[in-house]
């Protein structure tokens, strides 16, 4: 999303320019109506002091009585005896309409009349830039923009805060998370949002529970009577004393039903197992997956790089431990028994990555996406594998709320790399 | 053949029937009881030669039945956990059982951890014998005679081991870790060597038994030394080593 793109600006320049035009042009309206009354004020003023010093020289008489002083500032009046029947001033031409009319009575006692026109405001557009760039508009201008801030930070921000929180819930994979109680108790529309949010988490956190719950219901109770069919078979190979082909078959079916339900139930379950907050050397889980390696594949060479020995994490052996098991097993599954695996471990800043690595042929880029999908498999799967693994691993370093990344090393083979924060 | 009988402690009523007929068919006598409480009763009126027992009961579960069953019964227990439940099997060891099978399982395997334990709780020094000597441990043989080694005395023939006048109560598997590591004090003994000696089988991949078993007796060890010495000593990538006072 670009800068501009964002609410916040969009709402920002709405509100501030229109609120903008709104008060401006109240302000520029006002301000000429005002201004025009004004001057008429001060024409009039202006008129009747010149028409009354005018008149006063037409009684005594004197010639130059027209030429009033003013200079040229002088207004142009028309003079008119009291009835307005005899012009005094004698200008060929009536005065151009409109004109401002009043009636003056000198000291005399004599009535008169008298009409001045009124000017034409040939400065409007003048007087318009003036106002414009006025200390008025400069404060209308930072009022409506503060007014526009304002209103959009209230709606923007309780919005990026929801929006902050269903991240949350997506990232950290946890759907126990709940809108903040400032968010959800507002009795607006985001209040409302934010509770129908929450809503909405419920549902589908459980949802997912009950579809874990049913999943490790469902195994455990496959488990029995793929117990007592073991026990049958066991009971009959005992009356067969021979191996009989068919029987072996029948127990081969029933460990691979076996282990189907374990991983099912160990998937079902992962995330569930409480992450103990106890220090362990990395090193030490090194060597628990190498011996464990070495009884499965004791052909198989298996190395360890770990610049320091006595690097720890703080928490969640068995989390780690579990994904680096089910990292192992997908590559004694995939790759030949000759195939080399590396676990390269090395600090970050602020992480601790762990590289397994196997020298085999790698993964098809399209299956790589889906590696960590539940019940996705290779092609060449073997017949004991279920493609729910990775899955457990996933969620084992979900759990650590680290990150486990899946790709092809440039130079051949699997490569999965995972990142524990250290804080 | 042992006469004393081995009792089954499972819920699953026909999957105790199929295993008991099963056991009957090898020359073992069998009693099934099917919840913690009829176990309790039982045990009160016999002692059998083993118990197998089912984590997962209704009821008092099988890991609560452990808890009742130690120090009082001595009896050597096999416990049957779910696929995939690591914390049982290391709660269940670390509560005194033997040894651990997962469930479902083929009998075949269910016979031969039997037998194991059978052998190693009854007959010790006739079948250190038989088992497997691996040929670059001369000294590998379990022993007769009473050892004492850094305050501790362990009679192998009674059965019975002691710091000074305390006793120290183990279960036989327990019992039989000490012991090896106490004729072997000072040389560090492999994973799968220690496996073999004290729960007679091969050593399983992702298989914690023997450490559980190592930690309680380290813990025990250090309670009765009263001492924040670490008695046993892990080699790292080797195995354990019985460390002697000086």
């Amino acid at each position: 999303m670009r800068v501009y793109q964002g609410l916040y600006w969009k709402m920002f320049l709405v509100i501030w320019l229109v609120s903008l035009a709104g008060m401006s042009s109240v302000y520029l309206l006002l301000n000429s109506r005002l201004d025009s009354a004004h001057k008429l004020e001060v024409l009039e003023a202006r008129a009747q002091g010149q028409a009354r010093l005018m008149l006063e020289r037409y009684e005594q008489q004197d010639p130059e009585w027209k030429r009033a002083d003013g200079g040229r500032h002088r207004l142009r009046i028309w003079l008119y005896s009291a009835d307005g029947a005899e012009q005094l001033t004698h200008w060929r031409r009536p005065p151009p309409e409109p004109t401002l009319d009043f009636e003056l009575t000198t000291a005399s006692g004599r009535v008169y009349q008298a009409r001045v026109p009124l000017p034409r405001d040939e400065r409007h557009a003048e007087h318009l830039l003036e106002r414009l760039f006025s200390l008025q508009m400069v404060l209308i201008l930072l009022v409506s923009a503060l007014s526009g801030g304002v209103l959009s930070a209230l709606v923007v921000r309780p919005i990026r805060r929801l929006s902050d929180h269903v991240r949350d819930l997506h990232e950290h994979r946890d759907l126990s998370l709940r809108a903040d109680r400032r968010l959800s108790a507002r009795r607006d529309e985001i209040g409302e949002l934010t509770r129908e949010f929450d809503r909405m988490a419920d549902y589908v956190e459980q949802t997912l529970s009950a579809r874990q719950q049913l999943l490790q219901d469902v195994s455990h109770e496959l488990r029995a009577p793929l117990a007592r069919l073991q026990a049958a078979a066991g009971l009959l190979e005992q009356r067969l004393t021979r191996d009989d082909p068919l029987l072996q078959r029948i127990e081969r079916e029933c460990d691979r039903l076996n282990s189907l339900i374990g991983e099912i139930l160990a998937y079902s379950r992962a995330g569930q197992q409480a992450v103990t907050d106890e220090s362990f050397t990395l090193q030490g889980v090194a060597d628990e997956l190498m011996a464990d390696l070495r009884l499965r594949q004791p052909e198989r060479p298996f190395s360890v790089q770990l610049e320091d020995e006595g690097l720890c994490y703080p928490r969640g052996r068995s989390q780690l431990l579990c994904a680096l098991q089910n990292g192992i097993e997908n590559a004694v599954r995939h790759t030949d028994p000759g195939v080399a695996l590396t676990l390269s471990i090395r600090r970050l800043a602020d992480a601790v990555e762990l590289r397994l690595r196997d020298y085999g042929p790698g993964v098809a880029p399209d299956l790589l996406t889906q590696l960590f999908t539940p019940f996705v498999r290779g092609q060449a799967a073997s017949a004991d594998g279920f493609g729910l693994g990775m899955s457990i691993a996933l969620n084992a370093i979900d759990q650590l709320g680290g990150q486990v990344d899946a790709h092809n090393h440039p130079q051949g083979g699997l490569e999965l790399i995972i990142r524990l924060p250290l804080d | 053949m042992p006469t004393k009988p081995i009792l089954l402690v499972d819920d699953d009523i026909e999957l105790c029937a199929l295993l008991a007929d099963y056991l009957r068919h090898e020359g073992y006598a069998v009693d099934s009881v099917y919840t913690a409480e009829a176990a309790l009763q039982w045990l009160e009126q016999d002692t059998p030669a083993l118990m197998v027992l089912d984590v997962m009961m209704p009821g008092q579960s099988g890991l609560e039945l452990l808890q009742q069953l130690r120090p009082r019964w001595q009896v050597p227990v096999l416990m049957l956990t779910g696929r995939g439940e690591a914390i049982d099997r290391i709660l269940g060891l670390e509560m005194g059982a033997d040894d651990y099978l997962a469930k479902p399982c083929n009998p075949r395997e269910l016979l031969a951890r039997i037998r194991a334990i059978l052998r190693r709780s009854t007959d010790l020094p006739a079948v250190a014998g038989q088992a497997e000597i691996p040929a670059d441990t001369p000294d590998g043989v379990f022993p007769r005679r009473p050892l004492v080694v850094s305050g501790i005395y362990l009679d192998p023939g009674m059965r019975e081991a002691r710091v000074g006048d305390q006793p120290l109560v183990l279960t036989s598997a327990e019992f039989n870790v000490l012991a090896y590591l106490m004729q072997h004090a000072g040389q560090v003994l492999g994973k799968a060597e220690l496996t073999r000696w004290v729960l007679h089988r091969e050593l399983g991949a992702y298989d914690r038994a023997l450490d559980v078993h190592v930690s309680r007796v380290r813990q025990k060890l250090a309670q009765a030394l009263g001492s924040e010495r670490d008695w046993i000593k892990t080699v790292r990538g080797q195995g354990y080593q019985l460390v002697r006072s000086e």
